[in-house]
């Protein structure tokens, strides 16, 4: 029985619903799509042959998980923050999960949904739920429909012929381009929340340094606060600087942000489980302080806002004035 | 009439030169995406289920439309056949009758479309009653039974083992034997009632 399973290769995606889990499978001349419900298995063939298109569209649902793992993240981390207890690791419990699934659902880029369409029916396909992972898997399908009914797809439709392939020399085939992004129109963006954000990052560092130096608790809380601001902040950018005329090294330097977020919560969240381990295995009757600081983290919090602030702010003066000069220009024209 | 793809989101038609042009914008929502076409779009139902020509006198004619000139033979039964009756799966031609019979029988796994994976139940059986612990002494036996009942029922069609049908039945032995140390225990040291 497990021999079965030769003629069948998994695909990349994966579908989950609360009714389970949906898979799709290369045979060896049909495409299966699974649909686990948990003691059965549903299956749907689609044979290559009979094939006739497969659309895919991007959503915006992983940009609101990632609006809501981050901000529960960063809600979580701000209580750890604030919390002066010895106790307060126990914040760790749903912090780190929520960061996990933060950065997980990062990794695994945009939602999209997907639709095969054959000459009875038109479905969707479950398990193509993250772009990435369909463009690899449509690859693979496109190669076997491909081979199974050749590639001269633009004359065979225009013209309705009934055997476009049979006739197909491979070669001479005009082969279907590769799935690259478009050149998309650009919308014209204000760029007023990267130069917050930027701003932010700068009195990050700021606030980092006098809390150093005053070693107050108020400046502490303070900062945690900020941080969960910058948060938000950097996913609105990301989701607003999408399909706008902001340069590219001002987007990357909003993702540069968001990973810096990452890190440092990270990096408090391993701390403070370190202090936590000393605490544990330390000599009874001893506790030991998890307020203790590290020179290079300490480092790190002042010199890596400042540099990704001061850099941002830089990038957008020079953005924002060629853009005035191209405006100039426009209007000077005669 | 016309081959047409369209937006998954606004349902709008995309236009051809979107087709196999790697990712596009749709023109209504500006949603991203992307539309593979393939030959077959401009095959429509009509070429492949069309009946074919009449049957002339002395013509081979369809077993189910005497009318229409039969083309092919059935695999299975060996009946005349014309083009609408004639179903290819996986290489063969077959009539409807027999795809039937093949499907009711489930001998033929391309004609499978669903499956009961009993290692999935006889699992759940042992693992979710340990919740409210004592409805094992009636779960454990049940998925024992599950588990060797059908060891030999097909697996999942693109693979799977038999672990859990192991699991299963290694986890319900481990809950008898539970039940079995506390009805020992609870029988040879019985509190004595006390005497009046």
């Amino acid at each position: 029985m497990t021999g079965r399973s030769r003629e069948y290769h998994r695909l990349p995606g994966r579908g989950r619903t609360l009714a389970g889990i949906s898979t799709l499978w290369l045979g060896p001349d049909h495409l299966l799509a699974v649909d686990g419900r948990g003691y059965s298995e549903n299956y749907r063939r689609f044979y290559y042959r009979d094939i006739q298109a497969i659309a895919t569209v991007r959503t915006s649902r992983w940009i609101a998980m990632a609006a809501l793992f981050g901000l529960a993240a960063a809600a979580v981390g701000w209580g750890f923050l604030a919390s002066s207890s010895e106790l307060r690791w126990i914040w760790m419990i749903p912090g780190i999960p929520l960061l996990l699934l933060f950065l997980l659902n990062l990794l695994y880029g945009p939602t999209c949904v997907c639709r095969i369409t054959t000459a009875a029916q038109t479905v969707p396909l479950p398990s193509l739920t993250r772009a990435p992972s369909a463009r690899r898997a449509l690859e693979r399908i496109r190669a076997r429909v491909e081979a199974e009914q050749g590639t001269r797809v633009e004359e065979a439709a225009v013209t309705g012929s009934p055997e476009p392939v049979a006739e197909a020399a491979p070669a001479a085939a005009p082969t279907l381009s590769p799935l690259q992004p478009p050149s998309l129109p650009a919308r014209r963006d204000t760029t007023r929340l990267h130069g917050v954000l930027f701003w932010s990052l700068i009195a990050d560092s700021v606030l980092t340094v006098v809390s150093l130096a005053v070693k107050e608790s108020g400046a502490f809380i303070a900062g945690a606060a900020l941080l969960v601001i910058e948060f938000g902040l950097a996913i609105v950018a990301i989701v607003r600087q999408r399909r706008t005329d902001i340069p590219p090294g001002i987007r990357r330097l909003v993702w540069a942000t968001l990973a810096y977020l990452c890190l440092s919560v990270a990096l408090i969240v391993l701390a403070t489980w370190l202090a936590a381990f000393r605490t544990i295995t330390g000599p009874a009757g001893q506790s030991v302080s998890t307020g203790g600081r590290n020179v290079v983290l300490d480092a790190f919090g002042v010199v890596a806002p400042l540099l990704l602030g001061t850099s941002g702010l830089v990038l957008l003066h020079r953005f924002s004035s060629d853009r005035q000069e191209a405006d100039l220009s426009l209007f000077s024209r005669p | 009439m016309a081959f047409s793809v369209s937006c998954i989101r606004c349902e709008a038609r995309l236009p051809r030169e979107t087709w196999n042009r790697g990712e596009f914008l749709c023109t209504t929502c500006h949603a991203r995406g992307t539309a593979l076409v393939f030959p077959a779009s401009a095959r429509d139902l009509g070429a492949s289920g069309s009946p074919g020509a009449a049957a002339e006198e002395g013509e081979a004619s369809c077993f189910f439309h005497p009318s229409n000139r039969a083309v092919i033979s059935c695999e299975a039964c060996g009946r005349f056949l014309c083009p609408i009756c004639d179903v290819e799966l996986a290489g063969r031609h077959l009539c409807p009758a027999c795809l039937e019979t093949f499907k009711k029988k489930g001998k033929w796994t391309n004609l499978e479309n669903r499956r009961t994976l009993y290692g999935h139940v006889a699992l759940a059986l042992a693992i979710y009653p340990m919740l409210v612990f004592y409805f094992t002494i009636l779960t454990a036996p049940i998925a024992i039974f599950v588990a060797i009942r059908y060891w030999r029922a097909p697996l999942s069609l693109v693979g799977g083992t038999r672990l859990p049908h192991l699991f299963a039945i290694l986890i319900s032995l481990l809950q008898i034997a539970g039940w079995i140390a506390f009805a020992l225990f609870f029988f040879r040291f019985r509190p004595a009632h006390p005497r009046g």
